[in-house]
C-alpha cells in the first residue's frame, strides 16, 4: 500500500474548514459499492469483506492512532473493529454509511483500551514512552532551519499532549472534526450524539487548547 | 490570542501538519490478518435477536405490574356488611346510645344484602341476567294487553 494512496488518505479540512472531496466514501448514506460488498458477505461470500477492509483500514487505523498515540496498539484495535463489524454485520441497518458504523466501533474499542489501561497501567509500560513523548502529527514541511524544525516538533508534541489531556468526549470531537476533517453531522453520527453537542464539545476543547497554547505561541512570536 | 485568530491559526497549522502516515512495513498483512480472523468459525456473523433496550424492558414490566395491581384493586369484592356490626355497635356505645340491637335479625338482613352485593361483584354476568329478567317482567306486567 502506498503511503499517500488517494483512495485511503483521510480527508482534512482546508483553511476554510471545508472538507475536500477526495478520499474514501464517508457520506451519510451507504455507498453502492459498500452495499454490494456487504450483501455478498451476508450471502456467504466472506472474501468480499476484504474490499471493505482495504477501503477503510487506513482511516480506521489513523483514527485509532490519533486517539491512543501508538501505531501497534492502533493497528490491533482497528483490526478488532473490523472483526467486530463483521460479526455484527447483520445488525448493520444499511441506513447510514458503513464507515460511520465502523468508526463508531473504533471509538468504542479505543474507549475500552483506555479503560483497560487505567486498570492495568503496568501492562502498557513499554508503550508509555511512545505515548507520552511523540507527536501524532508530522509537518508537511519540516521547517527551513533546524531551529524552525525543532520548534515545530515541540509544538506538535505539546498539542498532542494537550489533546490527550482533554476529556474523552472533547478529545474525540476534536480529533474527528479538526484533525480528520469529519463534518459536524458526521462527527455527531460517529459519536452517537447531536451536532449541537459536538459543537459544544469542540468549543470547550478549542478554548482549553487556546488558553494552554497562547503563552507558548506568544513567546515564540517574540523570539522571532 | 483572540479566539478568531486562534481558530484560523489552528486550522492553518493542522493543514500543514498531518497525522503521521502509517509505516508501510506495518501495513503488510493487515487485511490478510483480518480475513484470517473472520474465516475462523468462532467469528461467524452473529444472528440478530430481538431485544428491548433495558429501560424499555423495565418500563414494560413495571407498566404490566401496575395494570395487574389496578385490576385487582378495582375488582376486589367489598368486605361483607356483617363485619361492620361490631364497629357500629362500638360507635353507638361511644355516643352513649342504648345498645339494644337485635343483632341476630340485623346479621340475617345484612347477610342477604351481602349475598346480593357479592354475587353482583363476583358474577357480574349473572347479576346482569337477573336485572334483565326483572326488566322484562316489568315490561310484560305494564304492557297493555
Amino acid at each position: 500500500m502506498s503511503r499517500n494512496d488517494p483512495a485511503t488518505t483521510p480527508k482534512r479540512p482546508g483553511p476554510s474548514g471545508k472538507v475536500p472531496a477526495a478520499g474514501p466514501p464517508r457520506g451519510g448514506t451507504l455507498s453502492a459499492a459498500d452495499r454490494e460488498a456487504i450483501e455478498a458477505v451476508l450471502r456467504g461470500d466472506i472474501e468480499r469483506y476484504a474490499e471493505l477492509v482495504n477501503r477503510y483500514r487506513q482511516t480506521a487505523w489513523k483514527l485509532a492512532y490519533s486517539l491512543i498515540g501508538n501505531f501497534e496498539d492502533a493497528r490491533e484495535l482497528s483490526q478488532n473493529s473490523f472483526v467486530k463489524a463483521y460479526r455484527h454485520l447483520r445488525r448493520f441497518r444499511k441506513q447510514a454509511a458503513f464507515s460511520t458504523w465502523l468508526y463508531r466501533i473504533v471509538l468504542n474499542e479505543c474507549r475500552d483500551f483506555f479503560r483497560r489501561k487505567a486498570r492495568q497501567p503496568e501492562m502498557f509500560s513499554l508503550s508509555k514512552l511512545d505515548d507520552e513523548e511523540t507527536s501524532v502529527f508530522e509537518p508537511a514541511d519540516p521547517g527551513s532551519t533546524p531551529r524552525d524544525a525543532a520548534e515545530n516538533r515541540a509544538l506538535a508534541a505539546m498539542l498532542t499532549k494537550l489533546i490527550r489531556q482533554l476529556p474523552k468526549q472533547q478529545q474525540t470531537a476534536f480529533v474527528l472534526h479538526q484533525v480528520h476533517g469529519f463534518s459536524l453531522e458526521e462527527t455527531a453520527r460517529v459519536m452517537g450524539c447531536r451536532a449541537g453537542t459536538v459543537k459544544a464539545h469542540l468549543f470547550r476543547a478549542m478554548e482549553k487548547l487556546r488558553l494552554a497554547l497562547t503563552p507558548v505561541l506568544e513567546k515564540t512570536r517574540e523570539e522571532h | 490570542m483572540r479566539a478568531e485568530l486562534w481558530d484560523s491559526w489552528l486550522r492553518s497549522w493542522l493543514t500543514q501538519h498531518r497525522v503521521r502516515e502509517i509505516p508501510a512495513s506495518s501495513c503488510s498483512g493487515y487485511t490478510q490478518e483480518v480475513m484470517a480472523r473472520i474465516r475462523h468459525p468462532a467469528h461467524a456473523p452473529a444472528l440478530v435477536r430481538f431485544r428491548l433496550p433495558e429501560w424499555q424492558a423495565a418500563f414494560t414490566v413495571g407498566a404490566a405490574l401496575a395494570c395487574a395491581l389496578l385490576v385487582l384493586l378495582v375488582n376486589r369484592p367489598p368486605a361483607p356488611l356483617t363485619t361492620h356490626i361490631e364497629q357500629e355497635r362500638l360507635i353507638l356505645a361511644d355516643a352513649g346510645k342504648p345498645q339494644k340491637l337485635n343483632t341476630s335479625e340485623l346479621v340475617e338482613q345484612l347477610r342477604e344484602t351481602d349475598q346480593f352485593i357479592l354475587a353482583k361483584t363476583i358474577e357480574d354476568v349473572a347479576a346482569e341476567d337477573l336485572l334483565n329478567e326483572l326488566k322484562q317482567l316489568d315490561e310484560e306486567r305494564f304492557t297493555p294487553s
